[in-house]
C-alpha cells in the first residue's frame, strides 16, 4: 500500500477544498487534496455560475450577503480571467411585492453592496428581452464566474506551491487514534489501489457530503442537501445577471455564462446527495418563472437540465427544518477539537461558491491556531496563475483567439470554438475521459450537444494513439448515454430537432449502436 | 396558378412523390421550405437494416415479417410491391440523371460507416459499391489531415474487428493544393475532387502507398455533380477500386440525389420551388383548396386537385412539439397517432432504447390519406408520406429512404389512378 506523510489533508475537491489547498500551500503547508471524482464535480461544477454581489440575500440572510460582497471584490482582483463582468439587475415585475424594494435597498446599504436604481427605460434598453411591464430595476455588481476554471486555477497554483492533488481518490477511512484524527485511507477508484495519507491535520471540505466524511471519524455532523435544478438556454437571453426583486425563491434568477444563460433554481431537500431525480414539475416551474422575466421564454431553445445539491449546515440547536430555503447560506466551521474533543480534524461546510476563499482563510486560520504556528493568509491579494493582468473574460474571447489563425488549425468544436491544438493539449493534460475533457474545454456543451465534435474528439484520440478502438467506441457510447440524461427532459421545439439530427448522425449515418463490442 | 398536384416538402418523400406524379402525367408543383434529409443522410437507400434486434440480410423478407408483426408500422400499411416498384423507379431515375445506383431490395449490402461499423444498406450509388464488406478482401481507408470529419485509423481498426476475412488499414495525406488550409469544408473538398489537377496530384501521392488488390475507401467527397466521372478517373489513375464512405453532414452523396431529382423534375416540366415555405392552407369540407407560400411582401396562393404532404416529422418542421409536451402537425393539424398520454413516459432512460415519442405521426389508409382516430379519411385529396407517418424509428431500423420512397410512390399511384 502506498503511503504519504503530509502536514495537511483536505478532503473534497470542490471550490471549498480547492480554496483550502491553495491557501494552505501558499502558507507553506505541505498539503494533499483527495477528491473522489474529478475536481469540481459535486456541487461546484453544478451551479449556475453566479458571482454573487450578495443582493440576493440582503433581506433574508444579511450575514451571507456581506460575505458575498467582500469576496466579490476580492475575486475580481485575484481571478479576473474566470469572471465576466456582466453586472446584475434586480427587477420588480408585476408579480412581485412592491414593498420589497425599500427593504432591498436598505439591506444593500447595510451590507456594503453598491446599488443603483435604473429607470425602466434604461433597464429595457440594456436588456430588451425583459418583460416591458417591469416596474423597477436596481443595478448591483453581480457577475458570472466559471466555477471549473476557478477551481483548476486554485488547484494549479497549489500544485505550483508543492501541493499534491489526488483526483479519483475516495476517502474510505479516517485514521483515528484515540481522540485524534491522523489522516485517511484513500481508494484510487481508477486503479483500485489504496493510499494511506498520514497528516497532522485533516480538513473535511466535502460540502453536502461532510456528514458522511465526519461519520468516518465517528462524529455527527448534520448537513442537509438542498437540490436545485438549472436549465441552460441556447442563447444569452440577457447579457446581465437578472434577479427578481423579491425574497429568494424558485426560478428567479437568470445568469448569462459563456455562450448560454442559465435559469435557476429549485430548492428541494433530498436524503442522499448522490441520488435524486430531476422532476417534470421542476422544469415546468423554471419555464413558467422564466416567462415572467423574459416573455417568450418557453419558446426559446432549452439546451440541457442538470441539478446540484447545496450543503446546508444544520446546527444541533436548530430544530427540524421544513424548508431548506430557510437555512442560512453562510458557511460554518466545525472545530472538532473544541466541540467534540477530537484533535486534528475540522469541518468547513455550508457557504456559497462566491465565499469559497473566505471559507478557506477561516479554516486555515483555525488550523494555524491548533498547530501553534503563525502564517498569514495571502490569497486575498495574490492573483491566480493566469489572472495577473486582471483582465476579465469576455464573450468574444475565444473567437478573437481563433481569428488570429483561421486556417492554421481545425475547429473540432464549432459551438465552443475548441481547436485541435487545444483538444490535444487537453488530452495530454487530463487524459481521455470525455467527461473530464468536457469540463476542461466545454466540449459538447454548445447547441449541437456533441453532434459533430464528439465524433471528432473520439477520432482524434484514437488517431493520436491515446485510445484503442474498443476504448474509443465505449467512450462514444458512454458520452451519448450521458448526454441523453441531460437533454431528454427538454426535448421539444428546436432542441428536439437537434436531438433528432444527432440520432440521424449517430444511428443513421454512423450506426454507433452496432460498432464492434469488446469481447 | 393551378396544378394537378402540389407536393409540399423536398426530402426523399417529396422528391419521389413529385417525380412519380410527373411520370404519371401530372402537372406538378413542388414547394419546400428548404432541402430535406438528403443533405443530412448517408446517401444510400435503406429499406430495412435492423429488425427485432437483428441485422437484416434480406430486406423484402424482413419487411414482410415486420408488416405481419407491427400493424402500426408504415410498411404494414403499404402494399409490398410499392417498395419494389419505388426502388425500380428510383434506380431508373438516378441512371437517367447520370448518378447510377445499384443493389436490390432483396438483399442488403454491408457498407462501412465513418466510425467503422458495418452497416446494412439496400441500394447504394456506384461510388460506394466497392465498399461492400461481405466478400472480405483488403481495404485501405484514406483520410486527409486537413479534413476533420473522417478518421481512417479508427475506421480501419473497427472494420478489421467487425468483418471476418477483411484486412483493413489506413493512410493519411494532406489534401494537395490545400497545404495552408487546415480546416477544409466538405463542399470545398468535394469541388476539388472535380478538378483534374487535384486528382492527378492526389493519385501521385497515394498510388505508391497502395498494394495490389486493395480497394481504397475515401470520405464521400468525390465531386458534387460529376461523381461518376470522378470515380472512373480516380480508379484509372490508381489502378484500384475506389469507394466512398458517408461522412457527417452535409452529405455530398445526398446532395447529388437531391440535385438529380431536381434536374429530372425540371426537365420533365414540373415546377420546383425550394425556399418557399407553405404557411397557410385552405380547406373546405374534406378537400384542400389551396396552399399559400410566403413570398415577397405577400402570400402567393396555389390551387391543385391533389396535395401531397411530405414535410417531415419532428426532425423537420412537419411536426411541432412544444414545452408542454403537446405535438401538432404543422399545416393541417392532422390527427396524430401514438401520442403518449399525459403522465406516460415519452422517452426511455437508455439512449438506444425504444422511445414512445419517436413513433408519433399520422396514420393513413393504403392510399396514404390521413385518418382520424376512428379510421376515417379526414381529407379526401391529401396524401401523407415520408417521416410524417406514424410508427417507425427509421434511424434505428435503417428504413428511412424505403418508407419515404414506398409511401411517396404509393401516394402518387393512388392519385394518378383516381384521376384516370
Amino acid at each position: 500500500m502506498n503511503s504519504i506523510t503530509t502536514d495537511l489533508l483536505v478532503i473534497g475537491g470542490g471550490s471549498t477544498g480547492a480554496g483550502i489547498v491553495r491557501d494552505a500551500a501558499l502558507r507553506g503547508f505541505k498539503t494533499v487534496l483527495a477528491e473522489r471524482g474529478d475536481l469540481a464535480t459535486g456541487t461546484t461544477g453544478r451551479y449556475h455560475g453566479l458571482l454573487h454581489s450578495g443582493g440576493r440575500y440582503v433581506v433574508k440572510d444579511p450575514v451571507s450577503a456581506k460575505e458575498c460582497m467582500e469576496e466579490n471584490i476580492i475575486l475580481r482582483r485575484i481571478a479576473a480571467d474566470c469572471i465576466e463582468d456582466t453586472g446584475g439587475l434586480f427587477v420588480e415585475t408585476e408579480h412581485d411585492d412592491p414593498g420589497y424594494a425599500a427593504e432591498f435597498v436598505a439591506g444593500c446599504l447595510k451590507a456594503g453592496i453598491t446599488v443603483e436604481e435604473w429607470t425602466v427605460a434604461q433597464a429595457l434598453k440594456r436588456e430588451p428581452r425583459l418583460d416591458p411591464k417591469l416596474r423597477r430595476a436596481f443595478w448591483v455588481p453581480d457577475a458570472a464566474i466559471d466555477s471549473w476554471k476557478t477551481v483548476w486555477a486554485n488547484a494549479r497554483d497549489a500544485e505550483r506551491h508543492g501541493a499534491k492533488i489526488l483526483t479519483y481518490h475516495k476517502t474510505i477511512k479516517l485514521i483515528r487514534e484515540g481522540d485524534a484524527v491522523k489522516g485517511a485511507v484513500l481508494l484510487n477508484t481508477r486503479t483500485g489501489e489504496e493510499v494511506t495519507v498520514l497528516a497532522d491535520f485533516t480538513i473535511n471540505a466535502s460540502g453536502a457530503w461532510a456528514g458522511q466524511i465526519a461519520a468516518l471519524a465517528g462524529l455527527k455532523v448534520t448537513v442537509l442537501a438542498g437540490k436545485g435544478i438549472m436549465i441552460a438556454m441556447n442563447h444569452r437571453l440577457t447579457q446581465m445577471v437578472v434577479n427578481r426583486l423579491k425574497r429568494p425563491a424558485d426560478g428567479d434568477i437568470l445568469v448569462p455564462i459563456r455562450t448560454v444563460c442559465v435559469i435557476g433554481t429549485t430548492d428541494v431537500r433530498v436524503a442522499d446527495p448522490d441520488e435524486w431525480p430531476i422532476e417534470e414539475w421542476e422544469i415546468q416551474h423554471m419555464l413558467d418563472e422564466g416567462e415572467k422575466l423574459v416573455p417568450g421564454f418557453r419558446a426559446a431553445r432549452a439546451l440541457r437540465v442538470w441539478g446540484g445539491v447545496r450543503p446546508l449546515y444544520q446546527p444541533p440547536t436548530l430544530g427540524a427544518v421544513s424548508d431548506t430555503r430557510d437555512v442560512s447560506r453562510t458557511y460554518t466551521l466545525l472545530d472538532h477539537p473544541q466541540t467534540d474533543g477530537v484533535s486534528g480534524f475540522l469541518t468547513m461546510t455550508g457557504g456559497k461558491f462566491t465565499t469559497y476563499r473566505q471559507m478557506a482563510e477561516v479554516a486555515l486560520n483555525a488550523v494555524c491556531r491548533h498547530l501553534n504556528t503563525e502564517r498569514a493568509c495571502t490569497t486575498a491579494t495574490q492573483p491566480m496563475p493566469d489572472s495577473g493582468e486582471q483582465k476579465y473574460y469576455w464573450l468574444g474571447a475565444r473567437l478573437a483567439q481563433r481569428e488570429k489563425d483561421l486556417h492554421g488549425d481545425q475547429l473540432i468544436c464549432e459551438c465552443e470554438m475548441i481547436t485541435r491544438a487545444r483538444m490535444l493539449a487537453a488530452f495530454q493534460q487530463r487524459g481521455t475521459d470525455l467527461d473530464d475533457i468536457r469540463r476542461t474545454v466545454r466540449l459538447g456543451m454548445g447547441p449541437c450537444q456533441g453532434g459533430f465534435c464528439i465524433y471528432r474528439a473520439i477520432g482524434l484520440q484514437h488517431q493520436s494513439r491515446l485510445s484503442n478502438a474498443p476504448a474509443a467506441n465505449a467512450a462514444l457510447v458512454h458520452f451519448l448515454q450521458e448526454r441523453w440524461k441531460g437533454v431528454q427532459p427538454l426535448l421539444w421545439g428546436d432542441q428536439l430537432r437537434q436531438a433528432r439530427l444527432d440520432d440521424w448522425i449517430f444511428q443513421g449515418i454512423l450506426d454507433v449502436e452496432h460498432l464492434p463490442k469488446e469481447s | 396558378m393551378t396544378y394537378d398536384s402540389i407536393v409540399i416538402g423536398a426530402g426523399y418523400a417529396g422528391l419521389m412523390a413529385a417525380y412519380a406524379l410527373m411520370r404519371g402525367g401530372h402537372k406538378v408543383l413542388l414547394l419546400a421550405k428548404g432541402y430535406g434529409r438528403t443533405h443530412l443522410a448517408s446517401g444510400g437507400v435503406d429499406v430495412l437494416g435492423y429488425w427485432n434486434g437483428e441485422r437484416v440480410g434480406r430486406p423484402m423478407e424482413a419487411v414482410a415479417r415486420l408488416s405481419a408483426a407491427e400493424a402500426g408500422h408504415p410498411y404494414a400499411r403499404l402494399p409490398a410491391e410499392s417498395l419494389r416498384s419505388a426502388a425500380t423507379l428510383f434506380l431508373g431515375a438516378m441512371a437517367e440523371a447520370g448518378y447510377p445506383f445499384a443493389g436490390s431490395v432483396n438483399e442488403n449490402l454491408l457498407l462501412p460507416t465513418a466510425v467503422g461499423a458495418a452497416r446494412p444498406v439496400a441500394l447504394a450509388p456506384q461510388t460506394m459499391l466497392a465498399g461492400d464488406l461481405r466478400p472480405g478482401g483488403a481495404v485501405v481507408i484514406l483520410g486527409f489531415n486537413n479534413f476533420k470529419d473522417f478518421y481512417p485509423d479508427l475506421i480501419a481498426a473497427n472494420l478489421q474487428t467487425a468483418v471476418t476475412h477483411l484486412k483493413a488499414r489506413s493512410v493519411s495525406l494532406v489534401a494537395p493544393g490545400f497545404e495552408n488550409d487546415a480546416d477544409l469544408a466538405p463542399l470545398k473538398l468535394a469541388r476539388a475532387f472535380e478538378q483534374t489537377w487535384f486528382r492527378k496530384q492526389l493519385a501521385e501521392q497515394l498510388k505508391p502507398k497502395l498494394k495490389g488488390g486493395e480497394r481504397v475507401g475515401f470520405p464521400a467527397l468525390l465531386g458534387v455533380d460529376a461523381a461518376a466521372e470522378v470515380l472512373a478517373d480516380l480508379q484509372a489513375r490508381l489502378g484500384s477500386a475506389v469507394f466512398e464512405i458517408p461522412t457527417l453532414p452535409p452529405s455530398i452523396p445526398g446532395i447529388r440525389i437531391a440535385h438529380a431529382f431536381e434536374k429530372l423534375l425540371r426537365q420533365g416540366g414540373a415546377r420546383v420551388q425550394i425556399g418557399h415555405p407553405v404557411v397557410e392552407v385552405k380547406v373546405t369540407g374534406k378537400r384542400v383548396e389551396s396552399v399559400a407560400v410566403k413570398s415577397a411582401a405577400r402570400l402567393l396562393h396555389y390551387r391543385a386537385g391533389t396535395f401531397v404532404l411530405a414535410t417531415g416529422g419532428l426532425a423537420a418542421h412537419g411536426l411541432e412539439a412544444d414545452s408542454h409536451g403537446a405535438v401538432r402537425e404543422a399545416l393541417f393539424a392532422l390527427p396524430l397517432a401514438n401520442v403518449p398520454a399525459a403522465g406516460q413516459r415519452r422517452f426511455e432512460p437508455a439512449y438506444f432504447g425504444a422511445h414512445p415519442f419517436n413513433k408519433i405521426g399520422v396514420h393513413t389508409d393504403s392510399d396514404l390519406r390521413p385518418l382520424d382516430a376512428a379510421g376515417r379519411p379526414v381529407l379526401e385529396n391529401l396524401r401523407v408520406c415520408g417521416a410524417l407517418l406514424a410508427g417507425a424509428e427509421p434511424w434505428k431500423e435503417k428504413s428511412g429512404e424505403g418508407i419515404s420512397f414506398a409511401s411517396a410512390y404509393q401516394a402518387a399511384q393512388s392519385i394518378v389512378k383516381r384521376a384516370a
